[in-house]
């Protein structure tokens, strides 16, 4: 069942850049959510110890190729968000549907707080704060991200064996 | 994989950390990772073309949905400016040829104009501290590092990045981005360099005593053997003289409608290899590494 496991993890991350990076009026574009880093806690969350560190790194690297950023930013971004994500797993999953939200939105504040800093230590500070907008965004779309792949999971993977 | 399965999970992620650190300073400062750069980008060329389908399904619906009518109007209207632009090109002619001829007189190089291409931008919603886009020609179509983008109001920026199908464009607001100048009234020469994403340029090195003024028009002089001459890259919207600093603070709004504009020209071979040679001779010795300073690579 591993590949099909895979499959959809690849799936979930190609949706996540899609929408990601889909071209969107000005109006909105600070309110797009982080899809890609949702998708990352998401499979923290859900594989705890089987998840791989290897995968947040690979794919912040692909972020950072695709915005030009300088390589590795996303990567260490996404790398220390999964790491609060496994070393709270237990809580995080145990907290209620709003308790989570809160939860997840300050996850997504730190992963944008980090790129930030990284972002201001290379000397191209933001001077926007509408920027930390997106975590807000990203935390109420977050049930509906944790409904539709556990729905996925649910039909294609048997993960949960209890 | 690289580590047990016993590893603790801190320290999994510590080393992996740091190696990510690693890389952002070899990528920051050195650029010696840009063959992984490359390589990911080209994984990435799918994704672009798809993320540019919306986009291109609107203006086909466009075209589509107009009228008759509509599209009547449009070509009398483009005949019309074209027509305009013909006759002033007459005269550009002209004045190409009494140039060229002076500059027989005087001895000096003659001026190649450039050969043009033309490109699309892929529509993406980067993060808004990214001053780079990503067009639709590659090195397949002959894009190459190092050329210069414009667009119908100015200088853009140049190409950082190539793959078969796309490249990548650095725009004048980027930081590491830096175009020799000079201002168009009084022929004062300087270095314009970004300050970010939708922010405005700065002139750098201007001592109060030179001529310049707020409303001038800067354009792109040769030096440096990168950006062809003569194309504007912005007017000056603010001179601060600030007091006991050797240089001004001054700020420049690019021509180029770096937001908006979506077809844009790809310029090559503007010079020919003796002028080229000669500007490289030219300059100082300390720079000569870097043989422009139009990009800090």
């Amino acid at each position: 069942m591993t590949y099909r496991l895979v499959l959809i993890m690849f799936l979930s991350f190609l949706l996540a850049g899609l929408l990601q990076f889909l071209p969107v009026s000005e109006l909105l574009t600070i309110w797009v959510p982080q899809w890609v880093a949702l998708v990352i806690v998401y499979w923290a969350l859900v594989l705890d110890d089987r998840f791989k560190l290897l995968l947040p790194c690979f794919i912040g690297l692909c972020l950072d190729a695709m915005n030009g950023t300088i390589l590795g930013q996303h990567a260490l971004a996404l790398l220390l968000l999964s790491f609060i994500v496994l070393k709270n797993a237990k809580q995080l999953r145990r907290a209620g549907r709003i308790q989570q939200v809160v939860e997840v939105g300050f996850l997504i504040l730190g992963y944008q707080f980090i790129l930030f800093l990284i972002q201001g230590v290379i000397g191209q500070q933001l001077t926007d704060w509408s920027y930390f907008a997106a975590s807000l965004s990203s935390a109420i779309i977050w049930p509906w991200v944790s409904v539709v792949l556990d729905d996925c999971c649910r039909r294609f993977v048997k993960l949960k064996e209890e | 994989m690289l580590f047990r399965h016993s590893t603790g999970l801190g320290l999994r992620v510590l080393s992996l950390s740091v190696l990510m650190v690693g890389l952002m300073v070899a990528d920051h400062h050195y650029r010696y990772v840009n063959n992984v750069r490359n390589a990911l980008s080209v994984l990435l060329i799918p994704l672009q073309y798809i993320l540019n389908t919306p986009v291109q399904a609107i203006d086909w619906l466009k075209v589509s949905a107009a009228t008759q009518h509509e599209l009547a109007t449009e070509n009398i209207r483009l005949k019309q400016q074209l027509l305009l632009m013909q006759v002033s090109l007459q005269q550009l002619i002209n004045m190409q040829q009494e140039n060229s001829q002076l500059r027989a007189l005087l001895k000096s190089s003659s001026r190649i104009n450039g050969q043009f291409q033309e490109a699309k931008l892929l529509a993406m919603n980067l993060e808004p501290t990214s001053a780079e886009v990503v067009l639709d020609k590659g090195s397949r179509e002959g894009v190459a590092i190092g050329q210069v983008v414009i667009d119908v109001s100015g200088v853009m920026g140049q190409i950082i990045g190539v793959t078969p199908f796309t490249s990548r464009l650095l725009l004048i607001t980027d930081p590491r981005s830096g175009v020799p100048v000079q201002d168009d009234r009084s022929g004062f020469q300087a270095v314009i360099v970004g300050a970010g994403a939708n922010r405005p340029l700065s002139l750098i090195h201007v001592a109060e005593t030179d001529d310049i003024k707020v409303g001038d028009l800067l354009v792109t002089s040769s030096l440096g053997a990168r950006y062809p001459e003569g194309y504007p890259i912005g007017q000056i919207t603010h001179i601060d003289k600030m007091s006991g600093e050797p240089f001004m603070n001054i700020e420049v709004e690019p021509s180029a409608l770096l937001e908006q504009s979506r077809r844009v020209l790809i310029v090559s071979h503007y010079l020919n290899d003796d002028t080229k040679k000669m500007l490289y001779e030219m300059t100082p010795v300390a720079t000569k590494p870097a043989t422009t300073p139009g990009a800090k690579q």
